[in-house]
């Protein structure tokens, strides 16, 4: 089974490691896949410029910066994902005229990067303590010339591959929120992947709540300390 | 006009128009509930597509598509240039999408918005990965010189259901490109005045977009009203044998069920795409 490059089984996603509250900012986590690491802060509910306000709801303000360099219509696209997919999981109608701003910094590039920045952002935004409907968590694969899905794909995986998708589910119901599929595939495999990522989004889900709890535990074993 | 006075010591009502205008929302889902929406059409009805070839005389290979009142125009345009290092008998593809004032006011004068960004990017994406067209028959010679097309789509009026019109641009006017004739001498590129070579399009891909309403209301071609108020969009494009090309879905949660009646009506879509763009050749 094991025959990638990196020794994992196919259906096998990268060691994950999260950590929390990195910056002085209200909220900020660091999400990473074996290479791939995120970095991202949230801010607010703060004060929001005049033309960006809402009657009704906070504005979601999301900035993506690329490791190198200044901001593509790549990094417009992955801006574009992260709010339209928190959008719908944000409580924003209960901070109705302020801003709540996502940054995510992209800290190492090694493929499935759109799925960490959704995750990063998830464990910022709770770290910040946003009202959130939901929590999301996000997964790549591709399928590869001899049609065998690849989860969690690395950036050597990701080249000359038939098709790449990845995937966005919310927790509470496991549906699915955001999806990119690009390249050749048919409607079983599309399925195929869906089923696989579902499925190791439990994973992920698991994993943030372990990092949740860590905190936690620290925090009070801080606070008898004292 | 008695009953009528007396009605309104009790509700307060509205027009039509000043509902839409201050509850968008409710005024949408009070024509969902009637099983029809504003524009009259019936949640399935795409709205009426129409394709020109050849509107451009300047450019090598033009388009214009209308879809309902969403009118794209894409041009392309082919340059000389050298090729990338890495890639020495590949030339390139470059699409555009530019969304000026002129198609909508929500669009200001300036640098290029997010959404004509991520437009074009998914262009880009889906012409690379699906590999649309062969980039090697862009080749002039290797590692001197390739061809360049420039593909740029504006968007004229904006109507909602971009993304799908201006796929349908894109492909058709690659379909019209005529090159010259190429040949590379002495560091000189020197081309035929007649231009006869048509490019080798490998695939065809069309999409077919979706918006979704209260999480169970598929309604087929938004307009920009439906897509303004949904916000949850989905878009399918295949190609001709049925593959699948592309997937995007934004927006609340929705099931693979759901999904696979997108990909089925993204399909009957296709072949009605298909047949007006086969009109459209003929009536050049």
């Amino acid at each position: 089974m094991a025959n990638r490059a990196d020794k994992r089984s196919f259906s096998t996603i990268r060691p994950i490691s999260i950590s929390q509250s990195l910056l002085s900012r209200d909220g900020s986590a660091s999400f990473s896949f074996g290479k791939t690491k995120v970095l991202c802060s949230v801010n607010g509910p703060a004060e929001v410029k005049l033309r960006d306000e809402k009657l009704d709801k906070a504005t979601i303000d999301v900035v993506v910066r690329p490791l190198v360099g200044t901001p593509g219509t790549k990094d417009k696209t992955h801006e574009y994902i992260l709010r339209s997919a928190f959008e719908s999981v944000i409580q924003s109608g209960l901070h109705p005229r302020t801003q709540i701003q996502i940054v995510s910094q992209v800290m190492m590039d090694d493929g499935s990067i759109i799925a960490a920045a959704i995750n990063a952002t998830t464990m910022a935004l709770i770290d910040a303590g946003i009202p959130m409907k939901d929590i999301v968590a996000a997964v790549s694969c591709v399928i590869n010339k001899e049609d065998q899905i690849l989860l969690d794909p690395t950036a050597q995986e990701m080249e000359n591959v038939k098709s790449i998708h990845t995937f966005a589910f919310d927790k509470s119901s496991s549906s699915l929120l955001f999806c990119e599929s690009l390249g050749l595939f048919t409607d079983d495999q599309y399925f195929n992947c869906y089923e696989l990522c579902n499925v190791a989004a439990g994973r992920i889900f698991e994993e943030i709540r372990g990092a949740i709890t860590n905190k936690l535990q620290e925090y009070q074993g801080y606070q008898t300390e004292l | 006009m008695g009953n009528e006075n007396n009605n309104l010591k009790s509700t307060i009502t509205f027009e039509a128009e000043t509902f839409r205008r201050i509850q968008p929302e409710e005024y949408l889902r009070k024509f969902i509930q009637q099983q029809v929406r504003p524009d009259g059409r019936s949640f399935n009805h795409f709205r009426k597509t129409t394709v020109n070839l050849s509107c451009i005389s300047t450019a090598d290979g033009s388009s214009m598509v209308r879809i309902g009142n969403t009118t794209v125009v894409c041009g392309i345009k082919a340059e000389v240039s050298e090729p990338n290092v890495n890639l020495p008998n590949e030339g390139y593809l470059v699409p555009n999408v530019d969304l000026s004032p002129i198609c909508s006011p929500r669009f200001k004068p300036g640098p290029p918005s997010e959404q004509a960004q991520v437009l074009s990017e998914n262009l880009n994406k889906l012409l690379k990965i699906s590999k649309v067209i062969d980039l090697k028959t862009l080749c002039i010679e290797e590692g001197k010189a390739v061809w360049v097309l420039f593909a740029d789509i504006v968007c004229v009026n904006y109507d909602g259901n971009v993304f799908d019109a201006c796929v349908i641009a894109l492909i058709s006017a690659l379909m019209n490109v005529r090159l010259p004739k190429a040949f590379y001498e002495d560091g000189l590129v020197k081309a035929t005045e007649e231009k006869s070579i048509t490019l080798s399009i490998i695939r065809t891909p069309y999409s077919a977009s979706f918006a979704m309403f209260d999480g169970q209301y598929l309604l087929v071609d938004p307009n920009e009203m439906e897509e303004s108020i949904t916000k949850d969009g989905t878009t399918v494009v295949v190609d001709e044998t049925g593959q699948l090309c592309n997937i995007w879905k934004i927006g609340s949660s929705c099931s693979p069920e759901q999904l696979k009646t997108c990909i089925s009506k993204a399909r009957d879509r296709y072949a009605d795409i298909t047949s007006i763009i086969e009109k459209a050749k003929q009536a050049i």
